[in-house]
């Protein structure tokens, strides 16, 4: 063991939960001596947060099969262990080797979230790196960013080198293979640059919007191989169960919803092919729980099929399977069901988002009040006595009607369960309301919709929960101020980097956890970069405005955004083309994919 | 009809950072890999009837600690533990196996001496004379969610502190008595040990050299 690591384990060692920095977990890649290019992929978080994120660990596999790469990982260290490491001088290290950070060819940073910012800030600040690209030579790693908040680079874009737009399983062997020539010729930074440029879904925020940069889509996804997460941690993270992706890509159309337009179009795995990549998985990993995951995993069309088959194979192993999201309908709760027999019944999650059928139509969110109330009383009937429904509040064309209709809806519930029940199921049965504010999001139909002010979201929130019966019902909601931040970090341009750098430096690092945050640093940070929070967040954008993000396509046109935005006006809904007819996105052909292959695939599910 | 199969495992070098959760949640995943027939608990929630011998408090290493699994099916030792071994994690490596007798006493309520080592810069003469002071001392407390337990060292050490090695490399080997009730915890006692010698248990290396059962 090297002096640093030994120093770094140390440390380890005096802080909380020292397990999360010890590698050595089952499943790690093993590396070469002599690979040519030494890299990491970083998610910006803790160890339990980030070795639950499947993109991370895909990245990890893929790399790795690569002979002449070594990619390792590197996480946010907890508070405590950041206090020492400063206190000591000692420096970020990768988990696998403890080679420190700064001796890296490469650093993939995720991007999970707006508020993780400041704390990719502190990333490079524990490792050693200048801040910004600009003052990092070729002696520095290039620090390329990816992730879901990729599709609004530019608050970030003085802190990178390059970023890749898209899903990157596929083009990361071409990424690492130019990366390794120019690393074998010791080429400069620019010329690093340069090549990496050529890529395609690279961003070089150095030239700015200088061309559109196009999303790129794994193509193969339907017919590769389901990569596991292969890494088992000994300590107990958040999603501690073994993931596999079952379909990738949502066509609901809720135009709310980022994902649902940036990772169209929609893709399934055949159930046969899951089902022998869950067996093998499992085998391998000793996991006793396996998630299929997926945007909207109860759309994908052969989760019948699927379970079944699955719960024949696993019956006597104490092997549970889950479902990360179910959708408001019967079939979702049939789903719920068949993964519980037998078990304990512990609570079903459902996203209604609005509390109005109106305002449902404003946002495309396809339920009615019939469909909730249906799924409740199935869901007492079969068993449960716990439902949790996700709503949100300030979105476009909202009335103080449309708050009060999700207490009326929840009071509507309880009604039908007295009416249906014994008295016993009905005082019984806890409905957990958890209430988001609207954050307008880049590349959706409401794109250029004004946010809510930080009054005006902490106004309806107290308007809800007058509103909302006060026995058997749990009100949770957002931070109103977390709301504010996020949306400004979600639709600022490059000027708002200088306030998420002041912002860091006033102590923003792990703002994303919301116990330590602090409105005012953000305020006041803004404010010292001559800019307003509150415009930032809450200013409505005109369709004619040239937004900052605009030069990324994502394969979803303008076009087809601003005639969904339209028909939110209109309350006009747009049908799932996964069950009716093309909606002329144009996220297949972007993709190279037929249409036809997408429209009404699954037209003759319910 | 099932079969205790008892495994023993090393938790040495960064393993001593391991939790004894974060340890039993290891072993059952190993066992799973192994696919060894393993019997599941009745009930709403069945789980793998897994067993650990006592717990190694965080920061300590061990070089033989135990677990039993209950298997519904014999299979040869000999198989057994080579499917344990080739499905161990790199800092738990699985040392040997046998079945026992379903009459015998569980792993927790057998043991009750453990032996403990540290190596430190400190003489000798200076550490013995600290080890009597501290074994003849007042209560050592440890803070646990907010409750705070007391632990008088001369309940639990057994016989004097072993002492070898050279001049400014002192090896310390002592053995602590583990009751039903509540065990002084070695950490905290090697703690005590060492805070004249501003260094950590972990630190020192404090390691678990064996664990036993003697009639008291």
């Amino acid at each position: 063991m090297s002096g640093d690591a030994d120093r770094f384990l140390r440390l380890v060692a005096r802080a909380q939960h020292p397990s999360r920095s010890i590698d050595h977990e089952w499943g790690v890649a093993e590396f070469c001596d002599d690979a040519l290019l030494h890299g990491a992929f970083c998610y910006p978080a803790s160890y339990e947060l980030g070795q639950s994120n499947n993109a991370l660990q895909i990245l990890y596999a893929r790399a790795n099969r690569i002979p002449q790469v070594a990619a390792e990982r590197v996480f946010l260290p907890s508070v405590d262990l950041r206090t020492l490491m400063r206190e000591e001088g000692a420096e970020l290290l990768t988990l696998e080797t403890n080679t420190a950070v700064r001796e890296l060819d490469f650093l993939g940073i995720t991007l999970p979230y707006e508020l993780s910012y400041p704390a990719v800030l502190e990333v490079l600040d524990l490792a050693g790196l200048p801040l910004h690209g600009a003052d990092r030579d070729s002696s520095y790693p290039l620090v390329i960013g990816g992730g879901p908040c990729v599709y609004n680079p530019e608050p970030l874009a003085p802190f990178f080198d390059a970023f890749f737009i898209g899903e990157a399983e596929e083009a990361l062997a071409e990424i690492l293979s130019v990366l390794c020539e120019l690393k074998d010729r010791q080429a400069s930074r620019a010329e690093q640059l340069q090549r990496l440029g050529d890529l395609p879904g690279i961003y070089l925020p150095a030239n700015g919007a200088q061309r559109a940069v196009k999303r790129v889509v794994a193509r193969g996804f339907a017919t590769d191989p389901a990569p596991c997460s292969s890494i088992v941690p000994y300590s107990e993270v958040i999603h501690d169960r073994l993931a596999v992706e079952i379909a990738r890509g949502c066509s609901r159309g809720c135009r709310f919803c980022q994902a649902g337009t940036s990772y169209r179009p929609v893709r399934e795995r055949p159930a046969s092919d899951l089902l022998r990549e869950i067996i093998t998985g499992l085998e391998q990993t000793g996991y006793d729980e396996v998630s299929l995951t997926s945007l909207s995993a109860t759309d994908y069309s052969q989760l019948q099929d699927l379970l079944r088959r699955l719960a024949a194979r696993l019956a006597g192993t104490g092997v549970s399977v889950s479902l990360p999201s179910l959708r408001v309908d019967a079939f979702s709760v049939e789903a719920a069901r068949q993964l519980s027999e037998g078990a304990k019944k512990s609570g079903l999650t459902f996203a209604p988002e609005a509390g109005s059928q109106r305002l449902r139509d404003v946002i495309n969110k396809n339920v009615t009040d019939e469909q909730l109330l249906e799924v409740i009383r199935v869901a007492a009937a079969g068993g449960w006595r716990r439902v949790k429904l996700y709503f949100m509040i300030g979105l476009p064309t909202e009335t103080d009607e449309d708050v009060c209709a999700i207490a009326e809806l929840v009071g509507r519930a309880q009604d039908l369960l007295k009416s249906e029940f014994d008295h016993r199921v009905a005082y019984a049965f806890q409905i957990t309301v958890s209430v988001a504010g609207f954050v307008p999001k880049p590349h959706t139909p409401f794109q250029w919709e004004a946010q809510d002010s930080l009054q005006e979201l902490q106004r309806k929130q107290q308007l809800l929960k007058r509103a909302l019966p006060r026995r058997g019902v749990t009100l949770h909601y957002h931070g109103a101020d977390t709301t504010v931040v996020e949306g400004a970090l979600a639709r600022g341009d490059r000027r708002v980097a200088e306030a998420l750098e002041r912002a860091w430096d006033s102590g923003a690092a792990t703002d994303a956890w919301e116990g330590d945050f602090e409105l005012e640093r953000w305020e006041q940070a803004f404010s010292e970069s001559g800019l307003s929070l509150e415009q930032y967040a809450c200013r409505k954008r005109s369709f004619d405005e040239e937004l900052p993000w605009g030069f990324l396509a994502t394969g979803v046109s303008s076009a087809w955004l601003r005639r969904e935005a339209e028909a939110a006006y209109a309350g006009q809904t747009t049908p799932d083309c996964t069950f009716s007819s093309c909606s002329a996105c144009g996220a297949c052909q972007e993709a190279g994919i037929d249409p036809g292959s997408v429209a009404g695939m699954r037209g003759g599910r319910s | 009809m099932t079969f205790r199969l008892r495994f023993s495992f090393s938790e040495q070098d960064r393993a001593a950072l391991l939790s004894h959760l974060e340890v039993q949640r290891a072993l059952q995943r190993l066992v799973r890999r192994a696919a060894l027939p393993f019997a599941l608990s009745q009930g709403f929630s069945p789980h793998m009837k897994l067993a650990t011998g006592p717990a190694l408090p965080v920061g300590v290493a061990s070089l033989k600690e135990y677990a039993e699994v209950e298997l519904d099916r014999f299979v040869k030792p000999a198989e057994a533990l080579a499917r344990l071994q080739h499905a161990a994690p790199p800092l738990l490596p699985v040392l040997d196996c046998a079945y026992v007798a379903p009459t015998e006493p569980s792993l927790d309520s057998w043991f009750n001496r453990q032996a403990c080592e540290f190596t430190t810069c400190a003489k000798q003469e200076e550490l013995r004379q600290h080890f009597e002071s501290v074994c003849a001392g007042p209560e050592l407390e440890v803070v646990r969610k907010g409750k705070v337990k007391r632990y008088l060292p001369s309940e639990f050490v057994v016989g004097p502190v072993v002492l070898t090695g050279e001049a400014e490399r002192t090896t310390a080997r002592f053995v602590l008595r583990m009751k039903s009730t509540g065990s002084l915890r070695a950490d905290l006692f090697a703690a005590a040990l060492l805070r004249p010698f501003k260094i950590t248990p972990y630190e020192a290396g404090l390691c678990r050299v064996d664990l036993y059962h003697e009639e008291d």
